[in-house]
């Protein structure tokens, strides 16, 4: 089940998306236009900040039909919320940490269906497939990320904001909502358990 | 390997060392061909993971987004709440279900003058051969 999630990569029409996203305006200036009403403000929003809450969804759950559906979500709560949202930590931030709640729960209620056995929503790989070819990753890369979904949630929410995001550790705990010393621990946990998965692997080379 | 140093190499990997830790550092490493290694094994996991770490979302994302906020937003079912809510109540109940199972087990065995599971459970003690005895299980 893990490797179904894997190295799918989807074609982003990075043409179109540039092109709409050439208009110069601040965050501060979409997110006021889209309390006015502007869908296509809010819509800009959504093309600006979308690598960045997929890094961290697909990061989380992986590349799959569930990821996009969080991701979908982390932009429909964020809209929900204009009106409350005053910037002080930034559109990017808040979102991301919209994102991460919404991956966790996500993990939750995957353990919970494998528990009850109940059929995985919009996981149908075929489906994904079909609509997205794969990317071919080197072999390296490709059982890092599968080690990666092996971790838990709270271990593997740190290696996705630290590793793959690059974010400091100062960044990471307040995403989270955890100290940086927590992090720092989870981290190196993380690494030990990485390591551990992955001994077969490199000791065949 | 000692742990020490590899939980400092670990923590080199996340921030600026001390000048100190980090002199010990690269003493160790200096000594030690197994703590190199282990070094090159981290900085490669860095690498990899950032090098294919470049995901984007299946095209027409923006769409689907305005799309779904049109339609009214939040489309999921009910059922996750519901199981939400149940696993909420479960554990909550769960706990109090062991403490009062605790609480009972304590008061059994503190009223019995043996210790036995039969008495921890306050189960009435019976032979074998008595449960199958008719008066017995007439007037046990």
């Amino acid at each position: 089940m893990i490797l179904r999630c894997l190295i799918i990569e989807p074609i982003e029409d990075s043409h179109v998306v540039n092109e709409n996203i050439k208009t110069g305006q601040s965050d501060e200036e979409l997110i006021a236009a889209a309390r006015d009403g502007d869908d296509e403000a809010f819509r800009q929003l959504v093309r600006k900040h979308q690598s960045r809450v997929a890094a961290t969804v697909i990061g989380m759950l992986g590349q799959c039909l569930e990821a996009d559906d969080i991701g979908q979500e982390t932009f429909i709560r964020f809209y929900n919320a204009l009106d409350h949202f005053r910037g002080e930590s930034g559109v990017e931030t808040y979102l991301t940490r919209i994102a991460i709640n919404l991956s966790l729960n996500e993990l939750k209620r995957r353990k919970r269906r494998n528990w009850l056995f109940l059929p995985m929503p919009g996981r149908s790989e075929e489906t994904f497939e079909a609509r997205t070819p794969r990317l071919e990753l080197n072999e390296e890369a490709e059982l890092l990320h599968q080690a990666i979904e092996k971790l838990k949630p709270e271990f593997r929410s740190v290696v996705v904001l630290r590793m793959l995001e690059e974010r400091s550790t100062e960044e990471t705990a307040a995403l989270l909502g955890i100290s940086e010393g927590t992090v720092k621990s989870r981290l190196a946990r993380a690494h030990h358990k990485l390591k551990k998965l992955l001994q077969p692997y490199l000791g065949e080379k | 390997m000692d742990k020490k140093v590899t939980d400092l190499l670990y923590r080199s990997c996340q921030s600026a060392l001390s000048d100190e830790e980090q002199k010990w550092l690269d003493e160790a490493l200096a000594r030690s061909g197994a703590l190199r290694k282990e070094k090159e094994l981290i900085d490669s996991f860095f690498k990899t993971a950032r090098s294919s770490h470049e995901p984007s979302f299946a095209p027409f994302f923006d769409d689907r987004v305005m799309k779904k906020i049109k339609a009214g937003g939040d489309d999921s079912s009910l059922l996750e709440p519901f199981l939400d809510a149940l696993e909420y109540v479960f554990r909550r109940v769960a706990a109090a279900g062991v403490v009062f199972a605790l609480a009972v087990i304590v008061l059994n065995l503190g009223s019995s003058e043996t210790i036995s599971l039969a008495n921890a459970f306050g189960i009435p003690e019976a032979k074998l051969a008595d449960v199958f005895d008719p008066f017995y299980l007439l007037n046990p």
